[in-house]
C-alpha cells in the first residue's frame, strides 16, 4: 500500500469518527438555525412564470 | 552458467560476494592504436564486434580487419556519454558492461542507446530516453500474431501503438557487433503492454525484434553508478505503467469500505421518535396564533429536533411558521422558522403547481432537558402579485399539557376561512445531508487521483493523437 492511500486510509477514518460523533450527538452544519429576520416579508407567492 | 568473469567495476559488497569473492578477471581489453588520430582504441569484445568508432576522433574503423582500416571519418567533436564506456553494472542480476553508445531520433524525440556486452548473455540494449532506463534484449523468437489484435512473445499481448516511423542515428562511440554509423534509418514498429515494449526494426531486408523491459527508477543509475533521476511524468512512455493505477484501485477500495462503514454507522444509529404532536386551525389572513407545545423532553447528551409541519389543504396561501424552542430551567431559546405554502393555476403552457405544504425545520445538537415549543402561525391568501403582510401581533398565552393558545381566535372567528395545520416533533435519527457531505469528502481523493490516471494517459497516448488519425491502439493499459 503507498504512502498516499495510508494516509486517504486514516483521513477516511477520520471522517468516519466525525459522522459517528455527529450522529451521536445530532449535529448537522444544514441543520435549520435562527429565527426569521424582521424583514421577512414579501417574499411570498409562486415564482412560477 | 556464471558471470564471474565480469564483475561490475566496484560491485557493492553482498553475502554472495562474501562467501564467494570473485577472482579479479583477466583484461580482455585489446588496445589498439587509431589509424585517424593516433588514439588508443579499446577494443572490449574482440572476435564479434564489427566496428569500433573512436572514442578521439569520432572515426568508424573496421574491427574486423587487423590494422583497423577507417570506414569514415569524423571531424565532429564527440559527446561523453553519461555512462563511460567500460562501465560495468549488474541488471537483474546480470552484469553487462558498456561497450557502445548512440545516439538515435524520430525527428521529435532523441533517446540514448548503450550497448552493453556479457561474456554469457550476449549484447543487450539500455534504452535512455531522458527520463527512464528500459532494458532491450533481442528475441530469439518471433512474436506471433494475436487474433490480428496485436502480437504475443514471452506470454504477453501486445497491442501496436501508433504507426511505423524512421529512427535516424545521430551519434555513436564505441564497438558494435554490426556497422553502425551516424546516418544509419531504420523503419521502426513499436507494439506495447504495460511495462515492455517489442520494437520492431527494419533495415535493408533485415528484421529485429527487441524486447524492452522498462526498468524501476534508479535501478539503472544504481547499477552503472550515476546521478538517479527525479520522478516526473510529464512524457511518458508509450509503454509506461501509470503510477496512479494501483493508488486508484487502493483510494477506491478504501473509499468503498469507508462509505460502507458511514452507511453502516448512519444505520445503527436508530429511527426519529415521536416526541409531541398536535393540530390547530390558522385563519387565512387573520391574525397570528401561538401555539405551545409543552414539555419537550429531550436525553441527557445532545440530540436532533425535527419539527414538521403540515397544512395539506392550502390552495393558493401560505403560513409562516416561526418556532422558538425553550429550555424550561434556563429560559434559553432556540429559534427557527418555515414556511408552509401552495399555489396553483394555469397558462399557456397549461396547470401548474408549486410550493411545500410540508416544511420541515431540523434542529441541530439540542441539549438534552425539558422544552416548550411555541409556535406562531400566521396564514395568507395569495391575491396575484400583491399578497398581504403579517397581521399585527396578538397576546398569547401558553397553556398546560400539549395544548395550544390561540391568541382569542377561534377556528371560524372573524368569518375568515381556516387552514389546519398539524405540528410534529421528532427527536433522534441521522441528517442525510451530513451522509452525503462525508461521501463527497470520501470521494475527493478517488476522483482526484482518477483525474491524474487519465492525465497520464492522455500524455502517454499523446503521440498517437499528434500523429496519424487511423490508429487509436495504444489502450491496453
Amino acid at each position: 500500500m503507498s504512502r498516499h492511500s495510508l494516509i486517504f486510509g486514516v483521513f477516511c477514518l477520520g471522517v468516519v469518527m466525525l459522522s459517528v460523533f455527529a450522529i451521536r450527538d445530532g449535529y448537522s452544519p444544514f441543520a435549520s438555525a435562527g429565527a426569521r429576520g424582521p424583514m421577512f416579508f414579501g417574499g411570498y407567492g409562486p415564482t412560477h412564470k | 552458467m556464471s558471470d564471474d568473469t565480469l564483475a561490475p567495476d566496484n560491485p557493492a559488497p553482498t553475502p554472495e560476494a562474501l562467501t564467494a569473492p570473485p577472482a579479479p578477471p583477466p583484461s580482455t581489453v585489446k588496445p589498439v592504436n587509431c589509424p585517424n588520430c593516433g588514439g588508443t582504441v579499446e577494443i572490449r569484445v574482440a572476435g564479434t564486434t564489427v566496428s569500433v568508432i573512436c572514442s578521439h576522433c569520432g572515426s568508424t574503423l573496421d574491427a574486423t580487419s587487423p590494422d583497423l582500416q577507417v570506414i569514415a571519418k569524423a571531424d565532429e567533436a564527440l559527446k561523453t556519454p553519461e555512462i563511460p564506456l567500460g562501465t560495468r553494472g549488474v541488471i537483474k542480476g546480470r552484469t553487462w558492461e558498456v561497450v557502445g553508445y548512440q545516439e538515435r531520433t524520430d525527428e521529435e524525440v532523441t533517446w540514448a542507446e548503450y550497448l552493453l556486452f556479457n561474456p554469457y548473455e550476449g549484447y543487450a540494449f539500455l534504452v535512455d530516453d531522458g527520463r527512464r532506463f528500459n532494458l532491450g534484449l533481442l528475441l530469439d523468437k518471433l512474436p506471433t500474431s494475436n487474433w490480428g489484435l496485436g502480437l504475443s512473445a514471452d506470454g504477453q499481448n501486445f497491442s501496436r501503438f501508433g504507426d511505423p516511423y524512421p529512427v535516424h542515428t545521430v551519434f555513436v562511440v564505441g564497438e558494435f557487433y554490426w556497422r553502425a554509423a551516424v546516418g544509419e534509418t531504420v523503419q521502426e514498429t513499436d507494439y506495447v503492454t504495460p511495462g515492455t515494449m517489442l520494437a520492431c526494426e527494419d533495415y535493408q531486408g533485415e528484421r529485429t525484434w527487441t524486447r524492452l523491459d522498462m526498468l524501476e527508477w534508479g535501478e539503472a543509475e544504481t547499477a552503472f553508478r550515476i546521478a538517479k533521476r527525479r520522478k516526473e511524468y510529464s512524457s511518458p512512455a508509450p509503454h509506461e505503467r501509470s503510477p496512479y493505477k494501483s493508488q486508484l484501485f487502493e483510494a477506491w477500495v478504501i473509499g468503498v469500505i469507508a462509505a460502507v462503514t458511514l452507511f453502516l454507522v448512519s444505520g445503527m444509529a436508530g429511527s426519529q421518535q415521536r416526541i409531541a404532536s398536535t393540530t390547530t386551525d390558522a385563519v387565512l389572513d387573520g391574525p397570528e396564533k401561538t401555539l405551545v407545545i409543552k414539555d419537550v423532553v429531550l436525553p441527557p447528551g445532545r440530540s436532533r429536533v425535527e419539527i414538521d409541519a403540515d397544512a395539506t389543504s392550502l390552495d393558493n396561501s401560505w403560513v409562516d411558521l416561526d418556532y422558538s424552542l425553550t429550555d424550561q430551567k434556563t429560559q434559553d431559546s432556540i429559534d427557527s422558522y418555515g414556511t408552509a405554502e401552495f399555489y396553483s393555476g394555469t397558462d399557456s403552457d397549461g396547470s401548474w403547481t408549486e410550493g411545500d405544504r410540508k416544511p420541515t425545520v431540523d434542529l441541530s445538537s439540542i441539549p438534552g432537558g425539558r422544552y416548550d415549543l411555541v409556535v406562531t402561525l400566521s396564514a395568507h391568501k395569495w391575491n396575484g402579485a400583491g399578497s398581504s403582510s403579517s397581521a399585527p401581533v396578538t397576546d398569547t398565552s401558553l397553556m398546560g399539557g400539549h395544548g395550544f393558545a390561540d391568541g382569542g381566535w377561534g377556528s371560524s372567528s372573524g368569518g375568515g376561512v381556516t387552514v389546519p395545520v398539524t405540528v410534529t416533533v421528532d427527536r433522534g435519527g441521522v441528517f442525510g445531508g451530513n451522509i452525503i457531505l462525508g461521501l463527497l469528502v470520501i470521494l475527493i481523493w478517488p476522483i482526484i487521483v482518477l483525474f491524474r490516471h487519465l492525465g497520464f494517459e492522455k500524455r502517454r497516448k499523446a503521440v498517437l493523437s499528434s500523429g496519424s488519425d487511423d490508429d487509436d491502439s495504444g489502450s491496453d493499459d
